[in-house]
This record gives structure tokens, C-alpha cells and sequence, in this order.
């Protein structure tokens, strides 16, 4: 699963530590002039704030880039039609390796965690390591509507486990005002990442619960899958309103929950449908439906241990309002989910039912600082099972970008989560602590 | 250990990459990008943002002052655009009100004129200060 930002408790070897804080001092020193800033905004010679509010949050602008296919959108001017997609390729700079590369996007963080669960003994972590590291090679094909991402990712959640984690091609044609595009491979999420609430990224050191938690189906919307999509966007003059729509089919999960990315004898495909609308200033309401199968193992390791095939459904609404001051964010979610359900093999129990959602609130002292808070409530109920089970969690942060353009941002964070799982009633309790440190480059 | 050889081979890899861009500083072409100055590519995102202080700034323009440094700062480094240029007074309405229509500005009409008078404002100090 494609968690960048989850937290694991396993630290690295302590000489790789040090080789990739060398690497990164060699990195910044050699390039601290010139190009010590991702590829994207080496290309327009643009801050990171440009696409995000803190990196990694997109704004408005940074969407419709992605759904550009990697190219900046141009002034739509009142009355006027917009650009043609020929001609926005045609006026980017000259292609370069290095304006379509970023080789250390990193992570470095201390994490201390303590965990309790009913019938065991509490237990607490801490680590200092690196977090993650994440190159990117994307861009466009020069004077072509071809667009291009990869994402290869060395350390993930602490752990060292290279993977290609995004690998897509897409062409885009239309124009500024009424684009489309198509893409194909293994793609994050939806492409465009839906506007600001429905983003798994996040200014606090944890997405949104209802996003990474996997149900007892083990499946989780979380997930960077293989597929084809196809979008269509609008916008209006300036982009005062911007609507889009993602269809996307994808191969769909193992049975543990692990995407599918070879061969396989699940013959059904998974279908998920995104629908966006974005108003000034960077406001936007998002609703998200997802319908698949998936192999289950039920009873595993038992006796009576069998697979079933249920089907997934997941429903979800996502709105934010950024007050016009721009300075508050109002964001909150809702996610509906319904799995098929058999506790004995060929024996339809019902569905398990889930109703999960988060609020939450930024506040922007000045641009590049922000305190954030977040409250996640997941309801979940099975058939036979307990009854109704509820997990709550409280998250507060800051982050700082400790240079103008943004490239290196600083958070520390907290967090505080109880409730019990829905098919043992087992209550268990996490707080963290994390501080961390960005760097992209 | 497979997977410790490749992280090792990927930070060689990465180390090389560094290198590279180092070696090619002399060669990148300018472009729209980032300008040359001395051979290297200089790009300034990360420059220092406006030290010009509202003090010098005429009590009628420091609106446009103020929202010069809230939103043109979302993208650009101002230390930058607040050089002298050869700009007039309609090409630097032309520069701004294009700005007015991209993504990230949300600049309303009113504001977008407040910034331009500023700036036209800046030129002309600028030129008197005797700034290159």
C-alpha cells in the first residue's frame, strides 16, 4: 500500500543513515545555486508554493497541472478561448534530464510511539531514521501532447524497499479551458488526487483514517494499482471554477490486500469513478465511488478456513472552504463502505458496513506556516460480530517551510487514537510523537 | 542483502547524478527557465523575498504594496521583480493582469491594478536609486 507518510518503527542501518545524509550535503552544496529545488520548479523557475500549500498538499493550480499532463496552466483570460494543448507543449522550455528529475525527495524523522492493547503488555518505540526517499523522473515528451511520472521509492515508512511505486504514460489534448486526458499504468490514488479534502496527502504526519485503514475485507482506498484512466477537465475564466471527472479501471488487490501487479486469475476489474469541483478561492467538493471484488480468506488458518470473492463498494463526499482571507481551511470527509460478508463458506452473512469520517482545520499564520488539527471517527460493524465499533483519533501539527521557495519543510506532530476493532471488540490506544524534516531536491 | 546492494548502487547512482549536474552547469542553455549569470544557471525561488521597506513606498501605493508581497510572492522570488526592468506602464498592466488569470493568483480586477501601479511605481525608484 502506498502510505509515504505512515509511520513504521523500523529504523535503517546507521551507515545508511549517514551515506544518505552525506549524499544529501553533497546534493545540496553542489546545486545550492542552481538547482537545488525539484524538477518542476527548476523548469519554470517557480517556487514549490506555486502548486502546493505545503508540500506535499496540492493547490488548486498543482491539480490542474497534473491533469494538464505535467504542464503549467496558462492565463484564461475573460472571454477569450484557451490555449491548445499543441500549443502549451510547444511553448515549454527546452527538455532537459534534469528539469524532469528529482532524485532525493526525503524524509528525515524522529518518532516516539507507545501502544497499548487489551490483554497485552504496553509497549513503546522510538526512532530517529530516515523516513523515506523518493526519486521522481517526470515530464513530457518534447512537442508532444505525451506525458509521463515515475516514482521510485528506496525507503518507505522507514524501510528500505525499492519499488516503483508510480510508472504511468498518458497523452492530453483539448485545451486550457476544456482539457482531457489518457494515461495507463501503475498510478497512486486517482491521478488527479481530487481537491483538497479528498488528497491523501496531508499537513498532518498521518492521511486521514478512513483513507489508510483496512477493513476486515483487508482492503483500503489507499493503494497505487494498475489500470487505464481517462479525465476530462473544465474551467472557467482565471480558474474561478474548475470541474473534473476521473474514470479509472484498475486489476484490483490480493487477497492480503497487496495490489495486483502481474499476472493473475481474478478475471473481474475494479472501477473507480471521481468527480471534482473546485471554486476560488481553493475551495472544493469531491465525491468518490469505487465498486470491485477481491479474493477473501476467511477463518485463516482454521479448519474451516475458505476464500470468497465479495464485492467492495466504497461511497465517499469531500469538501473544504478556504475562508477569503486565506488563511483558514475548513476541510471534512465522509466515507461509506459495504463489503460482502460470509462467515461460512458459501453462506451470505450480510455486509460489512462502515461509516467513517474526519474534520479538520488549518490555520495559515503567514504563507509556509501552519498549525494543523484533525479529528477521525471510523463507526464499523460486521455481521455477527460484536455490534457497532468506533476508533477516534486526534491529530494536531505544525509545519514551517525553512526556505522561501518551500523545498524543505519542517513538522512536528501528535497524535492520540483509541477504539476497538470490529470483529474482536479488543480495545487498543496509540499516542505518537513525530518530528520531521523534508527535503526535496 | 540483495536489496542493500541496490540501495548502495542507487546512492551511487544518485552521487553520480549529482555530479553530473554539476559538470553540466557550464553547458544548460538559459532558456525560459532559470537566467545565466557567469556561466551558471542561477534559479531563484529560494532568493530573499522583498527587503524594500513600506517606509519608502507613498502612502497611496502601499495597498498595492502589500498585495504585491501576498500574492506575487505564492510564485516568485521578489527580490527578483523588484530590479529595475525597462517595463512601460501598459506592459507591466499586461504582466500583471496574465498573472491575474492563472491558477494560483486569485487576484481580483482591483487588486491586479493596486499591484501594477506599484510596480510602475518601483521602476522609477529603482531608476533613481540607480540599481542596475
Amino acid at each position: 500500500m502506498a502510505s509515504r507518510y505512515r509511520l513504521r518503527y523500523r529504523a535503517i542501518g546507521s551507515n545508511w543513515l549517514w551515506l544518505v545524509v552525506l549524499g544529501v550535503c553533497f546534493w545540496g552544496e553542489g546545486t545550492q545555486q542552481a538547482r537545488a529545488v525539484p524538477q518542476f520548479a527548476r523548469r519554470y523557475n517557480l517556487k514549490c508554493s506555486a502548486c502546493h500549500t505545503i508540500v506535499p498538499v496540492l493547490n488548486e493550480q498543482g491539480y490542474l497541472f497534473k491533469r494538464l499532463g505535467y504542464h503549467l496552466p496558462p492565463a484564461l483570460v475573460n472571454g477569450q478561448p484557451g490555449s491548445a494543448m499543441s500549443y502549451i507543449v510547444r511553448s515549454e522550455p527546452k527538455w532537459d534530464l534534469f528539469n524532469n528529475l528529482s532524485v532525493a525527495v526525503t524524509d528525515f524523522s524522529f518518532q516516539t510511539d507507545r501502544s497499548t492493547t487489551e490483554g497485552t503488555t504496553p509497549t513503546s518505540t522510538s526512532a530517529f531514521q530516515v523516513n523515506a526517499w523518493n526519486s521522481y523522473a517526470a515530464g513530457w515528451i518534447p512537442d508532444t501532447n505525451f506525458f509521463y511520472f515515475s516514482e521510485f521509492d528506496i525507503v518507505t515508512d522507514g524501510a528500505t524497499n525499492p519499488q516503483l511505486m508510480n510508472a504511468y504514460f498518458g497523452y492530453s489534448g483539448g485545451n486550457a479551458r476544456s482539457s482531457w486526458y489518457v494515461a495507463g499504468g501503475r498510478e497512486h490514488l486517482q491521478i488527479g488526487e481530487g481537491s483538497r479534502a479528498a488528497q491523501v496527502y496531508s499537513l498532518l504526519p498521518s492521511s486521514p483514517l478512513l483513507f489508510e485503514t483496512a477493513g476486515p475485507t483487508n482492503f483500503m482506498i489507499d493503494q497505487a494499482p494498475v489500470g487505464i484512466d481517462a479525465g476530462y477537465t473544465w474551467a472557467s475564466d482565471g480558474y474561478k471554477r474548475v470541474f473534473a471527472a476521473t474514470a479509472k479501471v484498475t486489476n484490483g488487490d490480493n487477497a492480503d490486500g497487496s495490489e495486483i501487479l502481474g499476472p493473475s486469475t481474478k478475471n473481474a476489474k475494479d472501477l473507480w469513478l471521481d468527480l471534482d469541483y473546485w471554486y476560488a478561492p481553493e475551495s472544493g467538493v469531491t465525491f468518490l465511488n469505487y465498486y470491485g471484488r477481491k479474493n477473501q480468506i476467511q477463518n485463516s488458518g482454521l479448519s474451516d478456513q475458505f476464500t470468497y470473492e465479495p464485492t467492495i463498494r466504497r461511497q465517499g463526499v469531500f469538501a473544504n472552504y478556504m475562508l477569503p482571507n486565506s488563511k483558514v481551511d475548513v476541510l471534512g470527509g465522509y466515507l461509506h463502505s459495504k463489503d460482502d460478508w460470509q462467515q461460512t463458506s458459501g453462506v451470505g452473512d450480510g455486509y460489512f458496513k462502515a461509516n467513517d469520517c474526519f474534520g479538520e482545520g488549518d490555520y495559515y499564520l503567514k504563507p509556509g506556516l501552519v498549525i494543523a488539527t484533525r479529528y477521525d471517527l471510523l463507526h464499523q460493524t460486521i455481521p455477527n460480530g460484536p455490534g457497532l465499533e468506533s476508533i477516534h483519533d486526534w491529530t494536531i501539527a505544525g509545519n514551517k517551510n525553512f526556505t522561501p521557495s518551500g523545498n524543505i519543510v519542517g513538522r512536528l506532530g501528535y497524535s492520540y487514537s483509541s477504539g476497538r476493532d470490529p470483529s474482536t471488540a479488543v480495545k487498543s490506544t496509540s499516542s505518537q510523537f513525530q518530528a520531521d524534516i523534508m527535503f526535496n531536491f | 542483502m540483495r536489496k542493500k546492494r541496490f540501495v548502495r548502487y542507487a546512492f551511487f547512482v544518485y552521487c553520480g547524478a549529482g555530479m553530473l549536474t554539476l559538470a553540466a552547469q557550464d553547458n544548460v542553455r538559459s532558456g525560459d527557465t532559470g537566467k545565466k549569470e557567469g556561466g551558471i544557471e542561477i534559479f531563484t525561488q529560494n532568493g530573499p523575498d522583498s527587503k524594500q521597506s513600506i517606509n519608502v513606498v507613498p502612502i497611496e501605493l502601499r495597498h498595492g504594496f502589500h498585495l504585491f508581497q501576498a500574492k506575487c510572492a505564492q510564485c516568485h522570488s521578489l527580490d527578483r521583480t523588484l530590479q529595475k526592468s525597462n517595463l512601460s506602464v501598459d506592459e507591466w498592466g499586461d504582466v500583471v493582469y496574465r498573472m491575474q488569470d492563472m491558477a494560483s493568483s486569485h487576484m481580483t480586477p482591483p487588486q491586479s491594478a493596486a499591484i501594477a501601479k506599484y510596480l510602475v511605481w518601483n521602476d522609477g525608484f529603482q531608476q533613481k536609486a540607480g540599481r542596475p
